[in-house]
């Protein structure tokens, strides 16, 4: 390995990280649909000329491993000798990169002036439809990819710095609401240059020499931090497991299995015992598998740290061949992601007793997506309306969960304001607000999930959505209980009320009452023993109620002062306590 | 000094340490300094106490204008009173979900921000609008009465009021204020539209929370010092400087108080803007280094940058606010290696408190300041004006140790990695204000000024490629000088969104109106500060579709076709500027119209000192040091010269170092300074 002045690296470091997030802001500010500038739903990478990460801009965790992934398909596809100055190319392969269709990766080699490939940057965004059967996607009853929309491999949109039309064409005539996707995919090129202009300046400044010697003590470093994390973890084989609800067609509870092996300073993941391939869409592309993985040690072992390669090198994922995590031509995957979360909890969750204070209780796990799709009675155009929905997160060993905040998967992803949705769309929000006794008690409370109620205005239009995990609900950690789980209910205490879990193009009707109801985190410790005066709080504060203070506490309130009776709350724990016992 | 005609302008900025004054005599020019320690307790002391030693009788002061980080410091310390929240039946927990964004995403113990009013306090009453401003549901008075019965109860001193879709329609939110005016007169009140008339309910829920929060502090406060004044026979009015780097009454400031949040910096960015053009440059970066921390803003065209997107802690802020970039990195930052043995430097500093390892006051981590000393940058007698000794046994000691031996360096080597560091951040930080908005820091001055800044100014200018750099005259108290050059100013929008082609030009001018309005009221009771008002109005356009805007300038006049086209293809070129791409052919749209107002302030013609050669007198030159410069890699003897000696027109060629109370400048090997009229050090590089 070169030396190199350890100055030196720091600010080459700074300016990568630097140049990944002018890519995030340039492709934020500039694009078209509020999937990307609102939500934030994409990633942005750059990468050596293997395709190993050298920075990533805060975005979507989930595409931490994937992104790389899909510049090695690219670097395969094409041939490293291949590659032009000016060249951009367009994948969006599940097989290849993990993840579903919507989800396209622009990726454009980093030429130097003397004409060496230097590195990539790439940038993931979600796109609001792909094409298929369904507008959006995410369609639940999907049974072959064919039916998921437009897949595309190592597509060159640009060659030598021009454009090639006819892909251009095929993309346009193959998707709905073209016009903005374009727009989208312009912002994604722009976002492009900007990184490799950027990462052309950083060359030219230290030298290609003293560049690469950086980028490989980055990635020494990354792995060292990495090492010693996992080194602090107690040696042994963990193993949890969870269930989903389904797989949207055939396959009722699809198990999610993990065994964690730590063995002095590498762990390695395996997900034998999981699920075989399903026949609904739930499937995922193995480098979507490892990213959730990567995802999870993460979080535990350098959550601060900017992420390059390295973190990574002493961590092995082992996935069987026939699994919903390696998915085979021609598996559906339209809602990948949603294992994928459970996955993330099931690695923590087998984890936990080796590192007892690192690790919180089960959250919601799910994005719990709504696509509201129709005609907008107002200007007679299609439109679609699409966000992720919080949820509660687990309680910490020290501390209560947090209330409403984007599931593991999704990071630095946002909300629409109301005001925004109800200027853009037929729709009227009636309520944003917590979701009172969604968290699961504990000595530490899990984070509450939300009611967010969608009124239908003068149209008629249908929505997707996937509400998942209410057979194994959050759960708690050390004697913490369950939470309350997601699901979603049409004209709520009507007589046309219907309770939905997942459904595919669902019709409703002008009028309509949409209430998503987000699932809490799981509860940490007894929750006979959190400590009175605490729960009194909580239901003052309206995150309890009542009824829960006394069944599931043992706290005793007077319903009008709300006091605590403290000789009731004694004799009610104790009793609750016998009967655990008993 | 009593004349006739009040003529002394007068700018106080009470920082946490020191409080700063800055006195102009308007008709001389001259400018001067006092500092008085900050009198936390009681901050009127240390105002009377510099007013004295300047020897100011208020009776002779034009104008006095405050910049007060009161209400920052009550936020930053959760010491604001107990607020309550009245919004739309439904949404009283969009303060606390905020954007359910979590920022560090491997964070699996991520906190979003501590709402500043508890649920038990957040009430809802029955009404809505529609998006449009049309009333769907009737204001419930009921419920509103209902609220302030808990409140009471409560002991509520302060009452934040955001309903939906009040930027579209404040009809609701005035009613609820006016029944809390008469049921609950004693409760501050904040309504969310009369501070951001702009769509997003959680940042303008937030805006609204946080000025209700430190509402009574700021107003109390403000009241106590005006009766001292007026007890003193002050009979102007008193000015309050603001986030967007303009002035406000008193009045205003107490009814409007987060506008006086990030007020400390925008004076210094203010500042940098006026010095720069005085210098002839109408492009110029400021670079504040402080302590703890680090401001940079940019002034293009003469214009300082203000945004209306912005974040203390995590808590959005809505209103107009100078766009300054703020990064954990200043003198006091601590220099530290993480497992894997990279180097850092900040965010934790030694503060104050215990201070750098060379202050002996118990710190023993070392500090950028421990750097720049070992490197022979800063004089050992002199430093903060020979008010502390400083030891440079115990800095080299402290890099040795903490730095220089895990990383194999020499402890010069260490150093000077302790102060690339630093300065790499600094210069990425002037890089994401211009670069990544599409300008180029070549086409720019960049201004140091604060404790620090001087002192690392001319390397970060050599890493950015900036050729000229100024450091003014007085840079610690740079900032406070800022508030006597602000300008009167409002800022006001309405959220109109219309395709640009379609829109309705009497709409739009009624929108310009009622602004316009607005503003005339405003102006009226400050008309004795102003002798000029400057209009100017402008839209927020962008794509069809796209979310994020760009701001474009809108004439007086009809709104002709050629007019929309021309002000069409500023928008291409601006968005081109800022982002790389544009599209003509595509149709845009309008989300915003704003309307700024400035009343502009007599502009002070600083007073120019003594010429002199172009060779300094012999005596300016009070010693040597041996100094490290990257450049040589070595140490070199290097003349330090006193400020207070230098005479216009005095050149010198770098290496040297320019010592004065409060700051250092350092001169590197290849640059030049030459000594302004006023006393500005105007530095470049020989080429």
């Amino acid at each position: 390995m070169a030396n190199i002045n350890p100055i030196t690296l720091e600010i080459i470091r700074n300016g990568f990280v630097a140049a990944a997030d002018e890519m995030k802001i340039n492709l934020m500010r500039t694009s078209y649909n509020p999937i990307i500038y609102e939500v934030l739903d994409f990633s942005i990478g750059i990468f050596d000329r293997n395709g190993d990460i050298i920075s990533q801009a805060s975005g979507l965790p989930i595409f931490l491993g994937n992104l790389g992934e899909a510049i090695k398909t690219v670097i395969r596809d094409t041939g490293m000798e291949n590659f032009e100055p000016g060249d951009l190319f367009l994948i969006n392969d599940t097989y290849t990169t993990g993840t579903h269709l919507n989800d396209m990766t622009a990726i454009s080699p980093v030429f130097l002036d003397d004409g060496y490939l230097m590195g990539f940057t790439a940038s993931r965004a979600h796109w609001l439809d792909m094409g298929g059967k369904d507008p959006g996607g995410w369609s639940s009853d999907t049974t072959e990819i064919y039916q998921e929309g437009l897949r595309l491999r190592s597509i060159p949109l640009y060659k030598g710095g021009k454009l090639n039309t006819g892909v251009m064409q095929i993309i346009k005539d193959n998707v709905r609401m073209a016009e903005s996707l374009m727009g989208d995919l312009r912002a994604q090129i722009a976002a492009g240059r900007t990184g490799e202009r950027r990462f052309q300046e950083i060359v030219k400044k230290f030298g290609r020499e003293t560049v690469e010697a950086a980028i490989t003590e980055m990635l020494r470093q990354g792995e060292l931090a990495a090492r010693q994390a996992i080194q602090k973890m107690k040696d042994g084989v963990y193993t949890a497991e969870a269930f989903l609800d389904d797989d949207g067609v055939a396959v009722q509870n699809p198990k999610v299995k993990v065994t964690v092996t730590v063995d002095g300073d590498r762990m390695v993941i395996d997900l034998t015992g999981s699920a075989e391939q399903c026949v609904g869409p739930i499937n995922c592309g193995l480098a979507a598998a490892i990213s959730a993985c990567r995802v999870a040690f993460k979080a535990l072992t350098s959550p601060f740290e900017h992420v390059n390669e390295g973190h990574f090198k002493p961590m092995e994922v082992v996935v069987p061949d026939n699994c919903m995590f390696n998915a085979k031509l021609p598996a559906p995957s339209g809602v990948y992601g949603l294992p994928l979360m459970t996955l993330c909890d099931v690695i923590f969750k087998a984890l936990a007793p080796a590192l007892p204070a690192q690790v919180p209780a089960a959250h919601y796990a799910d994005v719990c997506a709504v696509f509201i799709f129709g005609t907008d009675p107002r200007t007679g155009k299609p439109y679609l309306q699409v966000e992720p929905e919080g949820g509660g997160w687990g309680a910490c060993p020290h501390r209560d969960g947090e209330n409403v905040l984007i599931a593991i998967a999704d990071g630095d992803t946002r909300n629409i304001p109301v005001e925004v949705i109800e200027s853009r769309y037929p729709l009227r929000i009636e309520r944003y607000e917590l979701r009172q006794d969604s968290g699961g008690p504990g000595r530490y409370r899990g984070g509450l999930g939300h009611y967010r109620d969608y009124r239908v205005l003068g149209h008629n239009p249908r929505i997707t959505t996937t509400q998942e995990r209410s057979k194994c609900p959050p759960w708690g950690l050390n004697g913490g209980k369950e939470a309350a789980f997601n699901t979603l209910i049409i004209n709520p205490g009507t007589d046309k009320e219907k309770v939905i879990q997942k459904a595919t193009t669902f019709q409703l009707y002008d009028g309509d009452l949409i209430s998503i109801r987000t699932g809490g985190g799981g509860g940490y410790g007894n929750p006979l023993n959190r400590e009175p005066e605490r729960v009194r709080q909580d239901v003052v504060s309206g995150y309890v109620s009542l009824k829960s203070a006394y069944e599931d506490y043992g706290v005793v309130l007077d319903p009008e002062t709300l006091a605590i009776d403290m000789e009731a709350t004694a004799e009610r724990r104790r009793l609750m306590r016998n009967a655990v016992a008993g | 000094m009593s004349t006739n005609q009040p003529n002394f302008r007068v700018g106080v900025d009470i920082g946490g340490t020191f409080t700063d004054f800055v006195f102009i005599d308007e008709s001389t020019g001259e400018t001067f300094l006092e500092k008085t320690p900050t009198t936390p307790r009681n901050l009127w002391e240390a105002i009377a106490k510099g007013l004295e030693k300047g020897n100011i009788d208020l009776l002779n002061v034009s104008m006095l204008i405050h910049g007060t980080t009161i209400g920052l410091n009550a936020f930053l310390e959760k010491k604001g009173k107990k607020t309550g929240l009245i919004t739309t039946k439904g949404f009283r927990d969009v303060y606390e979900i905020g954007r359910h964004n979590r920022v560090d995403m491997y964070d699996l113990f991520y906190k979003k921000p501590e709402p500043l009013i508890p649920r038990e306090f957040r009430l809802e009453v029955a009404e809505r609008l529609d998006a449009q401003g049309n009333v769907l549901v009737p204001l419930c008075e009921e419920d509103v009465l209902n609220c302030i019965k808990v409140f009471k109860r409560a002991g509520i001193e302060s009452v934040a009021i955001c309903l939906l879709h009040s930027y579209a329609n404040p009809e609701h939110e005035i009613k609820v204020g006016e029944i809390l005016d008469r049921e609950f007169p004693e409760a501050a009140v904040s309504l969310s539209h009369t501070l951001a008339r702009e769509w997003r309910e959680y940042e303008r829920t937030s805006t609204t929370a946080i000025n209700a929060y430190i509402m009574p502090i700021v107003g109390s406060y403000l009241s106590k010092i005006e009766e001292e004044l007026a007890a003193r026979g002050y009979r102007r009015h008193f000015y309050v400087n603001k986030s967007s780097g303009g002035i406000m009454t008193v009045e205003a400031a107490k009814i409007k108080p987060v506008h006086t949040i990030m007020s400390g910096p925008s004076g210094g960015a203010v500042s940098a803007a006026y010095i720069g053009k005085v210098a002839g440059f109408d492009h110029v970066i400021s670079f504040d280094m402080g302590g703890t921390s680090t401001d940079v803003a940019i002034t293009y065209d003469g214009k300082t940058r203000v945004t209306v997107d912005s974040k203390i802690e995590r808590h959005p802020i809505m209103v107009p606010m100078v766009d300054v970039h703020s990064i954990g990195a200043g003198g006091g930052s601590i220099a530290w290696l993480n497992e894997a043995g990279a180097l850092n430097v900040g965010p934790q500093s030694a503060g104050a408190e215990p201070g750098p390892v060379c202050y002996q006051r118990g710190g023993t981590e070392p500090t950028v300041t421990d750097a720049n000393l070992v490197l022979g940058r800063l004089d050992l007698n002199y430093s903060l004006g020979g008010e502390i000794t400083m030891d440079v046994t115990a800095a080299r000691q402290a890099i040795e140790e903490k730095v220089a031996k895990p990383l194999r360096l020499s402890v010069e080597q260490a150093a000077a990695g302790i102060i690339s560091v630093v300065n790499t951040k600094m210069a990425y930080a002037i890089r994401a204000i211009t670069v990544e908005r599409g300008l180029d820091p070549k086409d720019f001055v960049l201004l140091g000024f604060g404790g620090a800044g001087p002192m690392h100014v001319c390397a970060l200018a050599k890493e950015l490629g900036i050729p000229r750099v100024i450091v003014p005259v007085a840079p610690g108290a740079f900032s406070a000088l800022g508030m006597l050059l602000s300008d009167v100013r409002h800022d006001y929008v309405r959220t109109f969104l219309a395709k640009w082609d379609e829109v309705d030009q009497a709409t739009l001018e009624g929108l310009f109106d009622s602004m316009m309005e607005e503003a005339k009221q405003a102006m009226e009771e400050e008309k004795d500060a102003y002798q000029q008002v400057i209009i100017s109005r402008s839209v927020d356009m962008r794509y069809i579709g796209q979310e994020y805007t760009v701001n474009i300038p809108v004439p007086d006049g009809e709104l002709t076709p050629e007019i929309r086209a021309e002000l069409r293809a500023t928008f291409d070129q601006l968005h081109n500027r800022t982002y790389g791409h544009s599209s003509e052919t595509e149709p845009t749209e309008i989300i915003n119209a704003r309307l700024t107002v400035f009343g502009l302030v007599p502009k002070i013609n600083f007073a120019e000192i003594p010429a002199g050669d172009e060779t300094p007198a012999a005596e300016a030159i009070r010693g040597k040091l041996s100094t490290y410069f990257e450049e040589n890699g070595k140490f070199a003897e290097c003349p330090v010269y006193e400020r207070e000696s230098l005479l216009a027109n005095n050149r010198i060629a770098g290496p040297a170092i320019i010592r004065e109370k409060g700051a250092t400048t350092v001169l590197p090997p290849g640059y030049l300074l030459e000594v302004t009229k006023h006393g500005n050090l105007l530095i470049t590089e020989r080429s």
